[in-house]
């Protein structure tokens, strides 16, 4: 069986002052994933390696990592489809942390919250459901897919710096409510965006689009975004 | 003694990679660079009505050195970076070509070389023909 | 929490917007001016040259305008690099702002009174 040598970079708030690597050898199978690697280590040599996972199929957005220099879901990363047999694995860069591979997301969903990210309406809800043509569906393909995982807020340059820019994630999910056709909130949500702390503190540097574990183009709705809020502030246009 | 250690411990380790973080950090110096360079610019030409025609061309003399030339052509390449960058982000903020824009980016480069190599061309004939001492 | 300084912080269209348009501004001021410049005088900078260019009404309407679009382009590109790091209370940036609009008003005051001469004609 061939063996996987597992390089991670551990961090003890309470004894240590600096991360440190620790590195343990897990055999592997053709289908073990970096999280089964996690847990193989957690089991066998260390149980106090702390890491977050949840679904363990790509959907819930909770073991983002850094594996190998790239942000990656630790679930759908299979340990055969890197290069190698030694596999380094490390919290998001540039967040603080809270143990191990756990860092603290706090900013990121108040952060989140503070876009409202839900459908608001003002007029009466029809009988049914809210229908909406295809084509009006289609605008929302790109953002809907977005799993809160964090890596855009992680690599961005913007949010390394004096710490309340509100992220591409976020103005990600502004964008999504901005092209949903059945949202009416328009007044209230340019605020969130037409902010100096907001979709303006982008200065398309395309980090978010490269670290992405779900390709999407956040840059593409903070440009959207900027040019919307021109539009309604200089041309009263809502849409 | 930990609380601090948790902000800060993995602060740095960002992701420094990728062609958009290095066409930005570049960006920035080079416009750095030209604010400096613009008071520079409007204090040099200012000198003609503080000082007279004899003061300005006394300080026009100093940029016909060699070193000076040299420093033109790195003020140059500023401008041409930033400005070229700066066609490509103005082109991604109007919603054209943000999935295409390292491929943007080096059309950009491509004009700026061209560019630079023509004004490189001028300099190095110039300080062959005229340059002489470094300072 | 760190959304507080979010509703203080509420605006800013106009100075991406003026960033935006000062810099397609300057993209044709600037090769102008490095054309008439560098290439149409090379070699020959002296202040004869200048005044010489600087004769034609179009040349000093190109520097007065080259100059107001640059000091609010140079100076708006540091403002956002400052607040990119520091100062996110909304008093400090509001005395950034203030602070910039006056060296910007002043320098180009200052670069007016330099023209002087070829704007009087």
């Amino acid at each position: 069986m061939p063996v996987a040598t597992f390089h991670i970079k551990r961090f003890d708030p309470d004894n240590d002052d600096m991360p440190r690597y620790d590195e343990f050898s897990v055999p592997y199978e053709a289908s073990l994933t970096v999280l089964d690697g996690l847990f193989y280590v957690q089991e066998h040599f260390d149980g106090s390696l702390s890491f977050r996972y949840c679904c363990r199929a790509a959907v819930c957005g909770s073991c983002a990592m850094y594996i190998n220099g790239r942000y990656r879901l630790a679930c759908q990363t299979n340990v055969r489809h890197l290069d190698g047999d030694v596999i380094t694995v490390e919290a998001m860069p540039h967040m603080p942390l809270v143990k191990d591979l756990v860092c603290d997301m706090t900013d990121f969903f108040a952060k989140y919250e503070y876009i409202e990210p839900w459908l608001m309406r003002n007029s009466q809800d029809p009988a049914k459901e809210i229908g909406q043509t295809p084509e009006e569906r289609k605008k929302l393909d790109m953002p809907i897919d977005c799993i809160l995982c964090g890596a855009c807020y992680s690599t961005c340059p913007s949010v390394w710096g004096e710490g309340n820019y509100i992220g591409p994630a976020a103005l990600l999910k502004a964008y999504r409510f901005e092209v949903d056709s059945r949202d009416e909130a328009r007044k209230q949500r340019l605020a969130h965006f037409d902010n100096e702390h907001g979709a303006y503190r982008c200065h398309t540097i395309t980090n978010c689009v490269e670290a992405c574990p779900k390709e999407l183009n956040p840059t593409e709705g903070i440009q959207w975004l900027k040019r919307a809020a021109v539009r309604r502030r200089l041309f009263g246009r809502l849409k | 003694m930990s609380a601090k250690n948790r902000e800060t411990a993995n602060v740095g380790a960002g992701n420094w990679k990728g062609l958009g973080m290095w066409a930005w950090i570049l960006f920035r110096v080079a416009g750095v660079v030209l604010v400096f360079y613009l008071f520079a610019h409007i204090g040099v030409i200012s000198s003609a009505r503080l000082g007279g025609h004899h003061t300005m061309n006394t300080i026009f003399k100093t940029f016909d050195k060699t070193l000076f030339v040299l420093l033109d052509l790195l003020l140059v390449w500023a401008v041409l970076f930033h400005g070229l960058n700066g066609v490509r982000i103005v082109l991604m903020d109007l919603g054209i070509g943000i999935t295409r824009h390292k491929a943007m980016f080096w059309a950009c480069m491509a004009v700026a070389v061209v560019c630079f190599a023509f004004f490189a061309y001028s300099a190095l004939n110039f300080i062959a023909d005229k340059g002489g001492a470094w300072l | 929490m760190r959304t507080d300084v979010l509703d203080q912080s509420r605006g800013g269209m106009w100075a991406w917007l003026l960033q935006r348009i000062t810099a397609v501004l300057l993209i044709v001021g600037f090769a102008s001016h490095l054309i008439s410049t560098h290439i149409m005088a090379i070699g020959e900078l002296s202040y004869d040259n200048i005044a010489h260019r600087l004769a034609s009404g179009f040349f000093v309407a190109m520097d007065v305008m080259l100059l107001a679009a640059v000091l609010y382009h140079a100076l708006n590109g540091a403002r956002m690099v400052i607040l990119d790091y520091w100062l996110s209370a909304k008093a400090q940036r509001r005395a950034l702002s203030l602070a910039l609009w006056l060296v910007g008003v002043a320098a180009f005051i200052y670069g007016l009174w330099a023209l002087w001469p070829w704007i009087k004609g």
